[in-house]
């Protein structure tokens, strides 16, 4: 098939196919991202040797339920992840501990989240006095998962 | 004259069983009541509309019996030009709310997108109607839609993964092992569940250990969704990737319980359309020796 030709023939087929609301969502997925209703699905569509999720935790280290205050804990990462990239964002890159202090205040900012989520809804329980955002990072070692926690926020 | 297009037919009971069961589906995806605190991450159709108005519970239940209403209009097909856009727009406005607390979620996502192509096909069947387009075709052509919009959000997601990647993923996916133990604690810490905990961390260690194989299989999921188009063929392919990715959910619901619970009731209803083969198989079954073969 001669190469200029096929502008024409995939304009042709464009006219003649029956899923152009197929083509529709697709580009619409790719182009708007992520604007709900719209999506282009990202989760999981890559992986790395290490990842992290967050709990909480009371005073004493012990874990609490997440779902007790209003959210499941993968949004509960979700959320402290999205304030986490904002105070990246804001920090000098040459910074030594920029990702430490981001996390510390991203903690200190779901906690403030949690606390308003308490304010707003009664049914949603308060955080105790002292708890904490517990971060864990998961990573292979080998053929091996090995996890590392540390408190990055406490409740004052 | 009339004119027929190219799309499927669909009978009478297929239209109505799909019609009740997408009914249920989104009121079960439309949130009981919105526990949120605020909209400090606007997103999608929250960036364009303030919709501070439905965080008020007495507006909100409201529109949820405004929701029932056009559900119940949409189901026995009464005022469908009034009852799709309202049930869209509460449904989206809704879920869109509980998308902008600074975690974008994707299960009610699929359902959304679905009640958007019908009501699209709708309205574009009202501006056929005048070319002379045969009435009854508008419902066929909004489960038409549905199909295609099924199919998107698959396909989306396999393309996804080979731009996010550059075409890396398949190389990557070696260590999802990392990204199912993370799935199984942060279950753990919605439920405190140690059984189910212990279950999951078998799986991790499992694909940590065994990471060509998870190659093998994670390849096979990625043709899947980069070949659902092949839906779009005919009934029997429908039926056949419908099926198969209703085994690739029940697959990541035991290794990540990643659950999906809308996308396999989608499946289910515009895609396998248990119906019409009951109905098919069914009328071979009974059918006198001779008697010729019809189908709905």
């Amino acid at each position: 098939m001669k190469l200029k030709s096929l502008p024409g023939a995939a304009l042709a087929w464009l006219r003649e196919t029956r899923c152009k609301w197929l083509l529709f969502m697709v580009l619409l997925g790719l182009s708007l991202r992520e604007n709900y209703p719209f999506s282009h699905y990202p989760m999981y569509s890559s992986f790395s040797r290490r990842t992290y999720y967050i709990y909480l935790a009371d005073a004493n280290g012990r874990a609490l339920r997440t779902r007790d205050f209003g959210l499941s804990s993968s949004t509960l990462k979700k959320i402290f992840d999205r304030f986490r990239q904002k105070e990246l964002k804001h920090s000098s890159k040459s910074a030594p501990d920029r990702v430490e202090k981001a996390e510390s205040a991203a903690g200190q900012a779901l906690l403030q989240y949690l606390e308003g989520l308490h304010q707003s809804r009664r049914s949603v329980k308060k955080l105790p006095a002292g708890a904490g955002v517990q971060h864990v990072t998961v990573r292979q070692s080998g053929d091996s998962l090995v996890l590392e926690t540390r408190t990055v926020a406490r409740n004052q | 004259m009339t004119r027929r297009p190219d799309i499927p037919v669909f009978a009478f009971y297929e239209r109505l069983v799909m019609r009740c069961l997408f009914a249920w589906l989104v009121w079960d995806a439309t949130p009981r009541a919105l526990v949120v605190h605020g909209i400090p991450a606007p997103n999608g159709i929250t960036r364009l509309v303030d919709l501070h108005f439905l965080l008020d519970p007495n507006v909100y239940s409201a529109m949820r019996v405004a929701l029932a209403l056009a559900l119940l209009f949409y189901a026995t097909r009464i005022l469908v030009w009034l009852a799709l856009p309202v049930a869209l727009f509460v449904h989206v406005a809704a879920n869109a709310v509980i998308n902008s607390q600074g975690a974008v979620q994707h299960s009610a996502q699929i359902v959304s997108l679905v009640l958007l192509a019908q009501t699209a096909a709708h309205y574009y069947g009202f501006w056929q109607r005048r070319e002379g387009e045969e009435e009854a075709l508008r419902e066929s052509r909004a489960i038409w839609w549905s199909q295609q919009t099924i199919v998107a959000v698959y396909l989306l997601a396999g393309i996804a993964k080979l731009i996010v990647t550059k075409g890396a993923w398949i190389w990557q996916v070696r260590w999802i092992g990392v990204s199912i133990a993370k799935a199984a604690y942060q279950t753990f810490y919605n439920t405190f569940d140690h059984a189910e905990l212990n279950q999951q961390l078998r799986v991790a260690n499992f694909a940590a250990g065994h990471g060509w194989l998870v190659v093998g299989i994670a390849t096979a999921g990625l043709a899947l969704e980069l070949g659902s188009p092949l839906a779009l063929c005919n009934r029997r392919w429908a039926a056949v990737v419908g099926l198969a990715l209703l085994f690739f959910h029940l697959g990541l619901d035991y290794s990540m319980r990643l659950t999906f619970p809308y996308n396999r009731w989608l499946l289910i209803i515009f895609l396998i359309n248990a119906p019409y083969w009951l109905a098919t198989g069914g009328g071979k079954i009974f059918r006198r020796p001779g008697e010729p073969v019809t189908s709905p």
